[in-house]
């Protein structure tokens, strides 16, 4: 059968979503890379011993920082994205209006220079920088849910239940939302390649994350004042994978529950 | 076509506003300052837009038209690089591989994530646009496939490459501030950046707003030059 294609005599729609998932290769080249990243921030610790300041080792011991962070920032900027979406659509109307109008004004701003801002009139910190990352990706993401929420909130079983006399609101909770987990997963995926983009950019003019905390930022921040930029190629390559496999992931995940019904 | 111009430039205002109102209640004078060292900025990322968008519109509109064809190749790798280079750790290589270097080079460095993004876009809207219905009728009414590609399709691909202009240009603004910092341009990106480091909040917000400002209305000519292209956007 094809890999990609809902039979629902077999299949329930997890599983298809699942199927059409494995089917997408790069988005599972995208998750072998990122868990490949991952094990290797694992390794790091047995070299670091001899090679501790070998600028590879350092790229690697500074993946898991990095990840968490970007991880952190962008769930946070996720569930911020996804509430504000959810609760313009809930409320309608011109306060849904105002609540879009505002995320699209924020959004349309260049929200990667917060978190250097941050850091620099607020001092830096962990906290700080996770804030404002979440902050400058959020408003992205709660253009994404509202726009997912009102594309399928048109669907034939949610007129079905507004038919039976359910409120609007009932009809979110009961109805769209249940069947929306993977559409609206698919909507705020991009907000962690957004945070590590963000981050990274913080700390690569010197206001991310603190010393001794390193990043694959503030590594290539450091390089670029190096000799020769010394040590620059190994955080900045470890970086484009990272964005790479993120964003491939995100397209397997958008892949995986498509728009037309199935 | 005027009216919808008119309209969406009016959009804007009160965003313009506000950034301007809090440029000059922080920073009073630097207000004025970071609009002097504004143009600098705006050159960077306007050149590297139009650079970025001259590269990647073509590649794109190729890879959607032969999608398994050598023609196609550039395009297809063009875009798939994209999320993978940000325009700022494109601007920490280029610096670390030349140390230094002309402003040209920081443009054309600046270019290449705007152009792999038009390059997607562009791919995708094409191949959306060949499947599309308007195509469909074209031909059914015998119109040669040449000219359903270039008075029907590519004009409605290139719509919204255009739209997502604005975007590209606020991504485009954190390379502007690393690269005016690391090549030594005296722009809005390189006094933000300066500022913030100093912690000097007046000169920081007014550059900010500053920067904000200039992604506003970028993003406001994109959507104009989408109407423009697309008569469905001028009618919504």
């Amino acid at each position: 059968m094809d890999a990609g294609r809902f039979d629902p005599t077999t299949d329930t729609p997890a599983q298809a979503a699942r199927r059409r998932f494995a089917a997408h290769r790069p988005a599972v080249h995208g998750v072998g890379a990122l868990a490949v990243l991952t094990v290797l921030g694992f390794v790091e610790p047995l070299l670091a011993g001899p090679f501790a300041t070998d600028p590879i080792v350092r790229a690697l011991d500074a993946g898991h920082t990095t990840l968490a962070l970007a991880l952190v920032g962008g769930t946070l900027a996720a569930i911020v994205g996804a509430g504000w979406g959810v609760l313009a659509v809930t409320i309608g109307g011109r306060a849904e209006r105002r609540l879009t109008a505002l995320a699209q004004g924020l959004a349309a701003l260049p929200l990667a220079l917060l978190p250097v801002l941050a850091g620099g009139l607020l001092g830096r910190g962990v906290d700080l920088l996770i804030l404002a990352v979440a902050a400058a990706a959020a408003p992205a993401a709660a253009l994404a849910t509202r726009t997912t929420l009102r594309a399928r909130a048109r669907r034939e079983y949610a007129m079905a239940a507004r038919a039976a006399g359910l409120t609007p609101a009932m009809v979110l909770w009961r109805h769209t939302i249940p069947n929306l987990a993977g559409p609206l997963l698919a909507a705020v995926w991009p907000v962690l390649p957004r945070a590590l983009a963000v981050e990274s950019f913080a700390g690569v003019v010197g206001l991310g994350a603190p010393a001794p905390v390193d990043t694959w930022g503030t590594l290539i921040g450091g390089a670029l004042t190096a000799p020769f930029g010394a040590g620059l190629l190994a955080p900045a390559l470890l970086l484009a994978a990272a964005l790479a496999a993120l964003n491939a992931v995100g397209d397997g995940v958008a892949a995986s529950f498509p728009e037309e019904r199935p | 076509m005027l009216s919808f111009a008119a309209r969406r430039l009016a959009g804007v205002l009160p965003g313009l506003a506000l950034l301007a109102a809090l440029a000059v209640l922080v920073a009073g004078d630097g207000a004025a300052r970071a609009l002097a060292v504004l143009p600098v900025t705006l050159g960077l990322v306007g050149g590297a837009l139009l650079l970025g968008l001259l590269a990647g519109v073509p590649l794109g509109l190729a890879a959607g038209r032969f999608p398994h064809g050598p023609l196609g190749a550039p395009g297809t790798a063009l875009a798939a690089l994209g999320p993978a280079v940000p325009a700022f750790l494109a601007v920490a290589l280029v610096f670390a591989a030349g140390r230094g270097g002309s402003g040209g080079l920081l443009v054309a460095a600046l270019a290449v994530a705007p152009a792999a993004e038009a390059a997607r876009i562009a791919r995708g809207a094409l191949t959306a646009a060949l499947d599309g219905g308007f195509v469909l009728a074209a031909r059914g009414r015998g119109v040669p496939a040449g000219r359903v590609l270039r008075r029907h399709a590519v004009p409605a691909a290139l719509a919204p490459v255009v739209a997502a202009a604005g975007g590209m240009a606020g991504a485009l603004t954190a390379g502007a501030v690393l690269g005016e910092a690391l090549f030594g341009l005296p722009g809005a990106g390189a006094l933000f950046l300066e500022a913030a480091r100093a912690g000097a909040v007046g000169p920081a917000v007014a550059a900010a707003a500053a920067l904000g400002g200039m992604v506003l209305v970028l993003h406001a000519l994109g959507r104009i030059l989408r109407g423009w292209l697309d008569p469905r956007e001028r009618a919504a």
